[in-house]
């Protein structure tokens, strides 16, 4: 059994100080059920595919994205959100301060 | 970050938050599962997955035992992140604002590390997500819109109860240390107290041992006096026994003392009176051997001229006595002369005894010779017989004469020896008179001197009587001493039978006791 004991206080208080931002900013960024969501791809490829894979029906897409590739979208069912990370598509909560309103039009 | 005033009370309070909020982070864990199940969410396992990651590091270390205020700080960061996790969770429901509340509710959870700076961390992180959330993304964080106020209302809410919280820490470290040092003193005094315990029950101990050892040393000495005692007490039976033994023989040898000089006093009381009377009878003996004395002495001088002139008589006697004595002499010879003559005569007789004989043989050869002769011997034959008869009486004759001649002879023999008896008797008689002289003239002295002391016996017989006369006086006291003698040994006898009735009865005081 691993003695945790011999971890030092900095190294502790590093690796929480990690967790702990990475929890609370995916708890911003991450997508909310009935808010617009952005989805970012991080390759070309995932831009694509991204496109073809929100024009499906069940999918409201609200408009493109600040960056390029990216999309808004307003899930109307039970998003796979895994199927789309897997894609290489991050699903964000949009940031409409940073964005400013998504168009729903 | 140090908290400059640790106290063992303090890190043990803290050591139990840690413990309690670690095992806690698994219930945000759980409980946000829930959430996250009963919402439409897309992914279930994201929220308790993401606090499983915040809570693995501190929940690791915690588990390992640690409670350093690393380990504080770090669970506070972690706590700092369950409220946003749920509103996460929560998003798009009608309650998900309401979730804020937790952002309070987690910090008043920290507060039971009782430390300032993580509840500082946690609730700065807490407003810096806000701040952040507010500046990303306003409809989440504030449902309606950007607005700044219900920011700051939000941060002031966080800062405020961060302010209580602190100062509610902040007094209870105090208190806590306060208590640390009453308890420190109170631990103190008990540790006096335990000493003083110790040492009162060592002290007890010693008291018990040494109260142990004085209940033996008493039940020791408590023997050892009751072995004495009883020593004593038997020293003392045998001494009271001895005692009572000596007195009794004192009593009964003074009981017979008493008896005996009763008896002696009787005996001296009969003797004294007995004494009285021969004393009169010794007077009255004195009185007439005094008279007697000088009849004596009266007779011893008229014994005096008898024996005077008895003293003459025995000379004459022995003038007497000598004359005799020459007289037996004489007669001595005389007689030794008549044997002389017997003798001669006798002499004579044996010649005529043997011419006799002579005779008598002839006449037998004459008769017989006369018978040879016939018948002209027979006239021959009768003068040989009257011859032989002749002879025969002269032969008879002669022995008569020797028979005589004896009897002289034996008559001057005795005469002779009586004459010589008479001469050593006269022999005697006249030393016997002188003797007798001698003797009288003795007697005449002892006369002289019986007379004289005759004399001085009847002045002594006087005296004597003088003597008899104090002697009945002595005696006459001599029986009133023995009758107060007899009284005394009476009341001695009282006395014995007294002191022995004492003695058998503190003698018997003496056994009970």
């Amino acid at each position: 059994m691993i003695d945790f004991r011999v971890f030092s206080s900095h190294l502790l208080l590093a690796g929480q100080s990690v967790l702990t931002a990475t929890v609370l900013a995916a708890a911003i960024v991450l997508p909310r059920v009935g808010d617009p969501v952005l989805m970012l791809p991080v390759t070309r490829q995932a831009a694509r595919d991204l496109s073809g894979r929100l024009f499906d029906g069940k999918t409201l897409v609200l408009g493109a994205g600040p960056v390029s590739g990216s999309l808004v979208i307003k899930p109307t069912g039970d998003p796979a959100w895994r199927a789309f990370i897997a894609m290489g598509v991050l699903p964000l909560a949009y940031p409409e301060s940073l964005c400013g309103e998504p168009d729903d039009g | 970050m140090v908290d400059p005033h640790p106290t063992i009370e303090l890190d043990r309070i803290r050591a139990r938050g840690v413990l309690m909020l670690a095992s806690c982070s698994w219930g945000w864990i759980i409980l946000l599962g829930a959430i996250a199940a009963t919402q439409h969410y897309a992914d279930v396992w994201l929220a308790p997955a993401l606090a499983a990651i915040v809570s693995l590091p501190t929940s690791i270390v915690v588990l390992s035992g640690r409670r350093d205020p690393a380990v504080r700080l770090a669970l506070a960061l972690s706590y700092a992140a369950y409220p946003a996790i749920a509103v996460l969770v929560l998003g798009g429901h009608a309650w998900q604002m309401d979730t804020h509340l937790y952002f309070l509710v987690a910090l008043a959870a920290i507060s039971l590390l009782y430390d300032v700076w993580a509840m500082r961390a946690a609730a700065g992180v807490m407003a810096i997500h806000h701040v952040l959330a507010w500046a990303i993304m306003p409809r989440l964080a504030f449902e309606g819109g950007t607005d700044l106020f219900r920011l700051m209302l939000h941060i002031g809410a966080v800062v405020v109860e961060l302010m209580f919280l602190t100062m509610l820490v902040r007094r209870s470290k105090l208190m806590i240390g306060e208590l640390a040092a009453a308890r420190a003193a109170s631990e103190a005094i008990a540790a006096d107290a335990q000493a003083n315990r110790t040492a009162a029950e060592a002290a007890l101990d010693s008291a018990a041992k040494a109260e142990q050892r004085a209940n033996g040393e008493r039940s020791r000495r408590e023997e050892a006096e009751e072995i004495s005692r009883r020593r004593e007490r038997e020293q003392l039976i045998a001494i009271a026994d001895a005692f009572e033994a000596g007195i009794t023989n004192l009593a009964q040898s003074l009981g017979g003392a008493a008896d005996a000089l009763s008896r002696s006093a009787e005996s001296l009381n009969g003797l004294a009176q007995e004494t009285d009377i021969r004393a009169d009878s010794v007077a009255d003996v004195a009185t007439q051997a005094s008279d007697a004395a000088r009849a004596v002495a009266d007779h011893v001088a008229a014994l005096s001229g008898v024996i005077a002139d008895m003293d003459d008589r025995t000379g004459q006697q022995a003038d007497h006595a000598r004359h005799a004595r020459i007289a037996s002499a004489t007669g001595q010879q005389t007689v030794l002369s008549l044997i002389d003559r017997a003798t001669q005569v006798e002499q004579f007789a044996r010649t005529i005894g043997d011419l006799s004989t002579s005779t008598n043989l002839i006449a037998i050869n004459a008769s017989i010779e006369a018978a040879q002769v016939g018948d002209a011997g027979k006239g021959f034959a009768i003068v040989a017989g009257e011859v032989k008869m002749l002879a025969q009486q002269a032969r008879g004759e002669s022995h008569k004469i020797e028979e005589l001649v004896a009897l002289i002879r034996a008559g001057a023999a005795e005469a002779e020896d009586a004459l010589k008896e008479a001469g050593i008797v006269l022999d005697g008689a006249s030393g016997t008179a002188d003797d007798l002289r001698d003797a009288m003239r003795s007697q005449r002295a002892d006369a002289e001197a019986a007379r004289s002391r005759s004399t001085d016996l009847a002045a002594t017989a006087d005296a004597l009587v003088e003597d008899t006369d104090a002697l009945t006086g002595w005696a006459e006291a001599t029986r009133r001493l023995s009758t107060e003698v007899r009284s005394a040994a009476t009341s001695l006898s009282g006395d014995v039978s007294a002191l022995l009735q004492s003695t058998r009865a503190f003698v018997a005081q003496l056994r009970a006791a």
